[in-house]
């Protein structure tokens, strides 16, 4: 065995890889669950790339045979009613994960310098995901895939000048159709998923491990001080356990309650003559939904949700405060905790439809949204810091 | 961990929501054998005059051009609509409401006002409810007919998962009971 070994270390630096990468990654020992999400999501890009490879065997990326071939698997393949579910609830214990990993970072401060590049790189598989969740959810060619792609393609028609060819161009047609499928299958299952999410998350780690791991106190520790301890086993056992529990009520809906999160509309063949009454989109997408019906203008809508999410890149300039976690910040505490409450309530209007009272709370949401970011810079000068406990005590 | 059940709740919130927003009348269901073979034999000789149940496998009677020129529209497939109608069993309990909401005055459905679809059981019939019923239920069955061996399977592997987890937990308290941590950073250990 210690033969193999030497064999393949005089050819590859698999033992220093190991053991910079896992065995002796230092690793903050004072982390608190919320940094377990970041692993959980990579499990759930696992599990979508596995069930996805199965998926793409049996599924018929065809406009007049895709519906049946859905189907198809969750009727006629050995246990692909699995295979789909899996990969249909998917979506939700990613952006699941994603939602606490994004949410996490925003409230210890973890975009703060020197980790801008770990926090680009992950708004950059954050608006992959949407990208490939979007897309993915045209494939099974219901009335909701049909109509949710035609809608979010004519959103870029409000671009000036060029803006309808482009949704032409976009679509490969003049509506979604064969060609819109092709390219919509090409993209989820080739090039978003492997060039651009797994490519990026490799750097992502990449990043993470050159600068290491925060922690709740934003404390800048020492690699070889007291209060680190090497990844294995510790952390090995503390993502395993967690993982699995998370696994568990992810599986617990997969084979009891797969319906809450699949749109009953969608069990219905696309039809481009008959438009839905409401359309809706998946849960991952609704605050981003309700920012873009709050602005009464077709292409400040646009511009706002999508500005929603680009704003979260200029994070590191925006807040410049000496100290990162938000947990001896009592301002920016109590603000990100309402950004919280917030982002949670743009998720219920984005469910209803935008008149009378539901519009108004969109649109104050959407108001507070921007406003928590226009606060941030203000905040060094005038916040009062409570005091940050020793390295050696931790 | 408080905080954390509280954001839970929270990122659920929106679901519960909308998993209350049909508003229709509570009958009682039954997903019995012998009920989805009853509702077998309804589909056949009250529904499949115009609708097809095509992943099961029966054509209707009618050909798609002689219902439009009957009723203004083609009859839809029936294969997926109890899952197209509502989530879990709320689409059969539509599908049921639907079928016992056809009035005296032939044509009127109370609660589908614009339906195509005349009556289905006659108003002399004294079996039509428990016919509904019976429908709901094998339409329910046929839009997912894998859904019990679902069920079957999840049993085992819920099970398995959460002495699994039980175990890894274990597994972690043992392996952290020689580090010492203070996770608040308030006070020294």
């Amino acid at each position: 065995m210690s033969g193999a070994r030497e064999w393949m270390d005089r050819r590859f630096p698999l033992t220093e890889f190991l053991e910079r990468h896992i065995t002796n990654y230092p690793t903050p020992k004072n982390l608190n669950y919320w940094w377990n999400f970041g692993s959980v999501a990579g499990i759930f890009f696992v599990i979508q790339v596995i069930t996805g490879v199965w998926l793409t065997m049996y599924y018929k990326p065809e406009t007049r045979l895709a519906f049946d071939s859905v189907e198809h698997i969750m009727r006629d393949v050995n246990y692909g009613w699995l295979i789909r579910y899996l990969h249909a609830l998917g979506p939700t214990g990613f952006f699941f994960a994603l939602y606490l990993h994004m949410g996490r970072g925003l409230y210890y401060g973890s975009y703060q310098s020197p980790r801008e590049l770990l926090w680009w790189t992950g708004l950059i598989i954050f608006l992959a995901l949407m990208a490939e969740a979007f897309m993915g959810y045209l494939l099974p060619w219901g009335q909701m895939s049909y109509w949710a792609a035609t809608v979010i393609t004519n959103l870029f028609s409000a671009i000036p000048f060029f803006g309808p060819d482009f949704v032409i161009w976009l679509r490969g047609d003049f509506a979604v159709g064969d060609a819109t499928l092709g390219r919509f299958f090409s993209l989820h299952t080739t090039l978003l998923p492997l060039g651009v999410i797994g490519l990026v998350v490799v750097l992502h780690l990449t990043a993470l491990h050159r600068v290491g791991s925060g922690n709740p106190t934003g404390l800048e520790l020492d690699k070889k001080g007291p209060a680190v301890i090497p990844f294995s086993p510790y952390f090995i056992t503390k993502d395993l356990w967690f993982i699995s529990l998370v696994l568990t009520c992810y599986l617990f809906f997969v084979f009891f309650q797969p319906d809450l999160f699949l749109e009953p509309l969608n069990y219905e063949p696309a039809d481009p003559f008959v438009t839905p009454h409401h359309m809706v989109t998946e849960w991952y997408f609704l605050p981003f939904y309700a920012i873009l019906r709050s602005i009464p203008h077709k292409l400040g809508g646009v511009l706002a949700m999508f500005g929603s999410i680009l704003i979260l890149a200029f994070l590191p300039y925006l807040d410049r405060s000496a100290l990162r976690s938000a947990r001896y910040r009592p301002v920016k505490r109590v603000l990100t905790w309402l950004f919280f409450l917030n982002f949670a309530v743009l998720g219920y209007v984005g469910l209803n439809q935008p008149f009378g009272t539901i519009l108004l709370l969109g649109r104050i949401s959407t108001a507070y949204y921007f406003l928590y970011f226009l606060v941030l810079p203000l905040l060094p000068a005038r916040e009062r810091v409570k005091p940050l406990p020793k390295e050696g005590e931790l | 961990m408080k905080i954390f059940n509280l954001l839970i709740i929270l990122m659920l919130f929106p679901l519960a929501l909308r998993a209350a927003d049909a508003e229709l009348p509570k009958l009682d269901l039954d997903f019995s054998e012998a009920a989805l073979k009853r509702g077998e034999g309804v589909y056949k000789s009250s529904c499949q005059a115009c609708h097809s149940l095509k992943y099961l496998g029966y054509q209707s009677v009618m050909t798609a051009e002689a219902a439009r020129s009957a009723f203004g529209k083609a009859a839809p497939d029936l294969s997926l609509m109890a899952k197209a109608r509502g989530r879990g069993r709320q689409g059969a309990r539509y599908i049921q409401a639907l079928l016992v909401s056809y009035n005296e005055t032939p044509e009127k459905n109370s609660l589908f006002p614009n339906i195509a679809m005349p009556p289905v059981f006659s108003k002399d019939d004294p079996e039509s409810a428990q016919k509904a019923r019976d429908v709901a239920a094998f339409l329910f069955y046929a839009a997912e007919p894998l859904a019990k061996e679902r069920r079957g399977l999840g049993r085992y592997v819920l099970g398995y998962m959460v002495l699994l987890t039980a175990l890894l937990y274990g597994v972690n308290r043992k392996t952290w009971r020689s580090i010492k941590t203070n996770r608040s950073g308030k006070n020294t250990p």
